[in-house]
């Protein structure tokens, strides 16, 4: 019986060799989009392996279309007063925006009725492409006035850790996209992902990404260099085309998301996890122009937790700027000073951060996102309570002075993304994809 | 006809069989993690001692570890040295090729299945934040030390002397 199956298995493995060898073939005649559609549906082999894939009752058919709940990694974002458009208008809702990676795409999709129901996806690269879908790593959609989408993501590129920033943009209110762009200029197979995306009050797009250029020549020169950097690229035309790639800094985690976002006069303003001398992994912030040259020396410490570790956590921080410029911070750490998940209030005027306090301590607290609403912050995580994950809020009435006890305003069984906070004029809603309930919009009582 | 194309079959089950060899050498047993796993790990090495090292593919510090095991997995007793992938099911083939790749195939390798990963790092213990590499240091009454961050030789070989 065994070599029975021993042969049978041996001509099922060979067989689906020459299959996958033609089609390797017939791929790259195809200019790769087979292969990357190909590589996209591998889930691995073995029946007994829990998957992520979607448990939401429309998306286990096998043909179900491209949708939020079945999709892997979406960003969402509410239309504004300045971009919103004639739909819109109705009944003072705000159009939603979402964008998701499902089989090599990202897709758009939109709501009027606060994500109860959504259009027809639509494609955002119509060419199948290996996309990185995770909580850290995942498409951006960000809108710019009367009708234009932007879209980043990053593409994954062969090799371990390795990728490309992408950008695409709708003038159509994402009934069509421009064809896919490149934004880094160095091409080689090295990591250029994580990237974040930002407009300022000029309209103009930041692209901001950790770049592996700088470690990998300083590899080839057998120097030592630690982490990454950090590179960006600035469109001034709408996102038609984009200047050229600057240094930010030298020295960023090399797997950790970037923060990003605009102070009251829309300056930019990114955190990230830093590399400071000793692998110390604490957080940097900066102010981004469109024409600074890379920082010299250490960049301004926003926290100080002393947490020395050789290996990136995967866990980047989170950040919102007040109408006076203070910048609210959430982020993970397991330092000498600090563990667990921690509050912040970075003042630019002082270069210092003040009302540090803990959020959670728990090690099975996780993804920390701030959200500040006038005089109101608010936070958000999640924490396996021993049988499934809590969704977590917490209150600031005082500007982050104090908080409120913790309140789990969800729960989920399965795999869940990072959750997310988006706003709608006043009006604050948790996203939160999870594995058996899909894309979820919770109103959050203010 | 039929003769000839029975001699061109049994001539691609021959090239079949020796391909499929190949490939199921180079397979390894991967078993799956599930949160009753490291209670079924504790049993079976019961009076011995152990190191249980998670690690992920995701994780290049815990690439380098694994490459310092294989340099020193001939010190390890039997059964000595378990290795569990704190991976997602879509990693299953980077995951196989890397410990092919490092010729960790033979020890005893799981891989994180649970569609919660949370629940997989509390089963294995409460207190860890989830960092890694992580080593779990097992003595004979497996009383157990946890270790974050990547392993020293030095730390190892005397690990190794002591228990013997």
């Amino acid at each position: 019986m065994k070599t029975f199956s021993n042969i049978r298995a041996a001509f099922l493995l060979s067989i689906s060799f020459l299959v996958s060898a033609a089609l390797l073939v017939s791929a790259a005649l195809l200019a790769g989009a087979t292969l990357a559609s190909n590589v996209q549906a591998n889930s691995g082999h073995s029946a007994h392996k829990a998957s992520n894939k979607s448990l939401v009752k429309e998306c286990l058919k096998p043909a179900a279309l491209p949708s939020v709940h079945c999709g892997k990694a979406p960003t969402a974002v509410f239309a504004t007063k300045e971009n919103k458009d004639n739909e819109g208008n109705k009944a003072n809702t705000a159009k939603l925006y979402v964008v998701f990676s499902q089989n090599g795409h990202v897709y758009l999709t939109t709501s009027i009725d606060n994500g109860k129901s959504f259009k027809p996806s639509i494609a955002v690269n119509r060419t199948p492409e290996l996309i990185y879908d995770n909580g850290e790593n995942r498409p951006k959609v960000v809108l710019g006035k009367s009708g234009l989408v932007y879209v980043s993501w990053t593409h994954k590129t062969p090799g371990r850790y390795s990728g490309d920033v992408r950008f695409s943009r709708s003038v159509d209110d994402g009934k069509t996209f421009d064809t896919p762009i490149t934004i880094n200029s160095d091409r080689a197979i090295i990591s250029h992902r994580f990237e974040s995306m930002s407009l300022d009050q000029q309209g103009r797009i930041f692209l901001i990404w950790v770049d592996k250029r700088d470690q990998a020549k300083a590899k080839n020169n057998q120097q030592d260099y630690a982490g990454v950097s950090l590179y960006y690229a600035v469109s001034d035309d709408f996102g038609k085309s984009f200047q050229d790639n600057r240094k930010l800094v030298d020295h960023s985690c090399e797997c950790c998301r970037i923060a990003v976002d605009q102070d009251s006069s829309g300056r930019v303003v990114a955190l990230w996890r830093h590399v400071y001398p000793g692998n110390i992994r604490d957080h940097a912030i900066a102010y981004v122009n469109p024409q600074s040259t890379p920082i010299q020396g250490l960049p301004l410490r926003a926290t100080d937790d002393d947490w020395k570790i050789e290996g990136c956590p995967h866990h980047g921080p989170d950040l919102s700027i007040d109408s006076q410029n203070r910048a609210h911070l959430a982020w993970f750490t397991k330092g000498e000073t600090n563990k667990g998940l921690m509050y912040g209030r970075f003042d630019f005027t002082e270069n210092k951060t003040q009302l540090i306090q803990s959020i959670d301590r728990a090690p099975s607290a996780s993804r920390p996102q701030v959200q500040v609403m006038g005089n109101h912050v608010y936070l958000m995580w999640k924490r396996f309570n021993g049988e499934q994950l809590d969704l977590l809020i917490s209150h600031s009435a005082d500007e982050g002075k104090t908080w409120s006890d913790s309140k789990t305003i969800a729960t989920t069984k399965n795999a869940s993304d990072h959750p997310d906070w988006i706003t709608n004029n006043n009006k604050l809603f948790a996203v939160w994809h999870t594995q058996s309930e899909g894309l979820r919009l919770i109103a959050v009582p203010q | 006809m039929a003769k000839a194309l029975t001699a061109v079959l049994s001539l691609l089950a021959v090239s079949a069989t020796s391909f499929a060899d190949a490939s199921i050498d180079a397979q390894l047993e991967l078993k799956p993690f599930q949160p009753e796993s490291l209670a079924q790990i504790e049993a079976a090495h019961k009076g011995q001692a152990f190191i249980a090292v998670i690690w992920s593919i995701d994780c290049p510090p815990c690439l380098k570890e694994l490459a310092l095991l294989q340099q020193l997995k001939d010190q390890f007793p039997p059964g000595g040295l378990v290795l569990i992938a704190a991976d997602s099911a879509e990693y299953t083939d980077s995951v196989q090729s890397f410990l092919n790749e490092v010729e960790l195939n033979e020890l005893d390798n799981w891989m994180f299945a649970d569609s919660a990963p949370e629940r997989l790092r509390y089963s294995i213990d409460p207190s860890w934040y989830g960092e890694l590499p992580r080593a779990y240091f097992y003595d004979k009454a497996h009383k157990r030390y946890a270790h974050s961050g990547s392993l020293k030789k030095e730390k190892l070989e005397q690990w190794l002397l002591a228990t013997q």
